[in-house]
């Protein structure tokens, strides 16, 4: 995707657009981040990644294999050489690690979920979002763009409560098969932290699912991180237990 | 006088066969490999004269995989230095099977928590004075022969039982075969069985192991969370297993206790701070003098009261940290401190440099005038020295 494919529409034609979608009956920002978070939640998911680290000196490649149930239930088994076995657990709401060579189990709390994911632009905090967007934000419909020939609205959100990660976010959803295109993530300064731009969509069982995510963080020189998505299994059984401190350590 | 040491052509000979399998034949389908190569340059001071040295060690890990029900890893270790010696630090299977796990043959079981002093480690023991390499990832990395069975209780609870009939392993494949080749009398076994369960947003460890071979119960608690800080704490009993007099309880009781906080500074800097503490409350409290200062530190003496562990880590980037570490016993003022950078050049390779020195008297527990051969076991490092390293994963 080129920044030149952009063309975002004149205020006064958007503004037309707007009008004519609402009154077709348009949705709500509310609707519209509900009808996101619907085309992407799954009840289960089984994946085999590829994570792409970049800093100034180049490029660091992770792969893995996650299993995931709905909002609140993951488990990420790193299987690159480096990090081999090292595992991350997150369940209602809390984040254990799990490192091989000290057979050790980390729960991990307070200040160390701030820590980078292995020097990614993920951070632990990033995985600990269980609440709906809903939830955690009040949308506002800022408009609607056209980026590469499809139509896109544009919203806000800010953060329902204090402590939020990011306490602003912007995004740009697709009005046709809700999936974000992008999204900035704002510090309550008003300072852009972190942006992420969707690169593919596949069609997965019937369902868009974004399988190749780029993380910018601008609070770094260079810095940003590629997410791959390979081989992914929807909504079918995952293995019993898998959500446990024994499949942490196993 | 600066001595070098070159490596001997058929010790690294010897390294040479036990890397040939990791070499790029690509493993089984059903095996997984990895190798991770460390080598050190040291430029030393020690018992007052200058020394060069190198060391290179290798590690080579077979794991198994594809059965989802059964896990095995054999690992081997060489290195070549002084000397040259092999090692296999682990050789395990695990299998799972309904409701229950077993593992049997040689790994590691992390009992407590704790980065270098850790009273719930009743296995391994995690509360001496160590003067090991402090720049190492892991500070407590021994493992030993061991039978175990782990039972699940729920999402984020479990039982936990082990048998050791040779106690803690020793480094080395000869002395390591030598203790398993000894026959073992029932009174020599250690085990014991422990259990971790959750507690509001902390987590509850209970335990109690013990071992004939060292004549002792043991006891513990631990408990990890958040207030504030992350912090924990542990406490466990050694209370000798043959008629123990009570004069002595106050004897029995170790304990320890860790805090952790990081700090996220603008530029994607950070800056992570860690303070631990091992007490033994009926330790000595007072320098010692003469030949009883001389023996703290070795195995079975007096050990001081209190010995702390201070770690501080700037990450200048995701891939270049600055770290200061020290060991310290305030009791008698003296310290083994580390400080240098690490950077993350590439994928699986790790450049160090690192300045260490021993900070105390001559009759101190660390010793600028070490005399190395007089040094008690594990204590014999460099009063000075400079580090220059790297470590590649591959």
């Amino acid at each position: 995707m080129n920044a030149n494919s952009r063309r975002p529409l004149r205020p006064a034609l958007a503004a037309l657009l707007l009008l004519a979608a609402v009154s077709a009956g348009a949705q709500s920002a509310e609707q519209i981040l509900k009808r996101l978070e619907d085309a992407q939640r799954f009840r289960t998911q089984e994946a085999e990644g590829t994570l792409v680290i970049t800093d100034r000196f180049g490029s660091r490649t992770k792969t893995f294999q996650s299993y995931a149930e709905g909002e609140e239930r993951m488990l990420l088994a790193f299987t690159n050489p480096e990090e081999k076995g090292q595992k991350i657990l997150r369940l209602s709401g809390e984040i254990y690690l799990y490192f091989p060579e000290a057979e050790e189990i980390l729960h991990l709390q307070g200040a160390a979920l701030k820590e980078s994911v292995l020097g990614s632009d993920f951070s632990y905090e990033d995985l600990t979002g269980e609440e709906s967007l809903l939830e955690r934000y009040e949308p506002r419909l800022l408009g609607a763009e056209r980026i590469e020939d499809r139509e896109h609205f544009v919203l806000e959100l800010k953060a329902r409560k204090r402590g939020a990660a990011f306490p602003l976010e912007k995004i740009w959803v697709d009005a046709e098969r809700y999936v974000p295109l992008k999204a900035e993530y704002y510090a309550l300064s008003g300072k852009l932290l972190k942006e992420m731009e969707v690169l593919e969509v596949k069609s997965v069982s019937g369902r868009f699912v974004l399988s190749r995510v780029i993380i910018r963080d601008r609070m770094k020189k260079d810095s940003s991180t590629e997410l791959r998505l390979g081989r992914l299994r929807l909504d079918e059984a995952l293995p019993r237990g898998i959500f446990s401190l024994e499949r942490l350590s196993w | 006088m600066v001595a070098l040491r070159p490596l001997p052509a058929a010790l690294a000979a010897l390294l040479a066969v036990l890397l040939l399998p990791a070499s790029p034949v690509p493993a089984g389908a059903d095996t997984a490999a990895s190798v991770e190569i460390t080598g050190y340059g040291m430029l030393a001071r020690a018992g007052g004269e200058a020394l060069l040295a190198a060391l290179l060690k290798a590690r080579l890990s077979l794991r198994s995989e594809g059965n989802p029900n059964v896990r095995g890893e054999l690992m081997l270790d060489g290195w070549i230095g002084d000397g040259a010696a092999l090692d296999i630090p682990r050789a395990y299977i695990k299998v799972r099977l309904p409701g229950l796990r077993l593992t049997l043959g040689k790994t590691r079981l992390s009992w407590g928590q704790g980065f270098v002093f850790n009273a719930g480690d009743v296995i391994f023991g995690s509360l001496d004075p160590i003067a090991s390499d402090l720049s190492a990832e892991e500070l407590r990395d021994e493992t030993a022969w061991l039978a175990a069975l782990y039972v699940p209780l729920g999402s984020f609870s479990f039982l936990e039982g082990v048998l050791l009939p040779y106690g803690p392993a020793s480094v080395g494949l000869a002395a390591d075969l030598a203790a398993v080749l000894a026959p073992v009398a029932a009174e020599q076994l250690a085990g014991g069985v422990r259990g971790v369960f959750k507690l509001g947003s902390a987590q509850l460890e209970a335990g109690y192991y013990a071992s004939g071979r060292e004549g002792e119960h043991r006891p513990y608690l631990a408990l990890q969370g958040h207030l504030l800080v992350d912090y924990q704490l542990a406490a466990a009993l050694h209370v000798p297993l043959a008629e123990p007099p009570r004069r002595e309880a106050s004897q029995w009781l170790v304990l320890s206790a860790g805090l952790f906080h990081l700090a996220l500074l603008p530029g994607g800097r950070s800056i992570a701070a860690r303070l631990e503490a091992a007490v033994h409350p009926a330790g000595l409290w007072q320098e010692a003098a003469g030949t009883a200062a001389l023996a703290v530190g070795t195995p079975g003496a007096p050990r001081y009261g209190l010995y702390l562990y201070p770690e501080l880590v700037f990450g200048l980037s995701d891939t270049l940290a600055l770290q200061l570490r020290a060991l310290i016993s305030p009791v008698d003022g003296s310290a083994l401190a580390l400080a240098g950078p690490s950077w993350g050049v590439y994928q699986g390779l790790t450049l160090f440099a690192y300045v260490s020195a021993m900070l105390g008297d001559a009759d101190d527990l660390y010793r600028w005038d070490a005399d190395p051969s007089a040094a008690p076991p594990g204590m014999a490092l460099p009063s000075l020295a400079l580090i220059l390293g790297a470590e590649y994963i591959y």
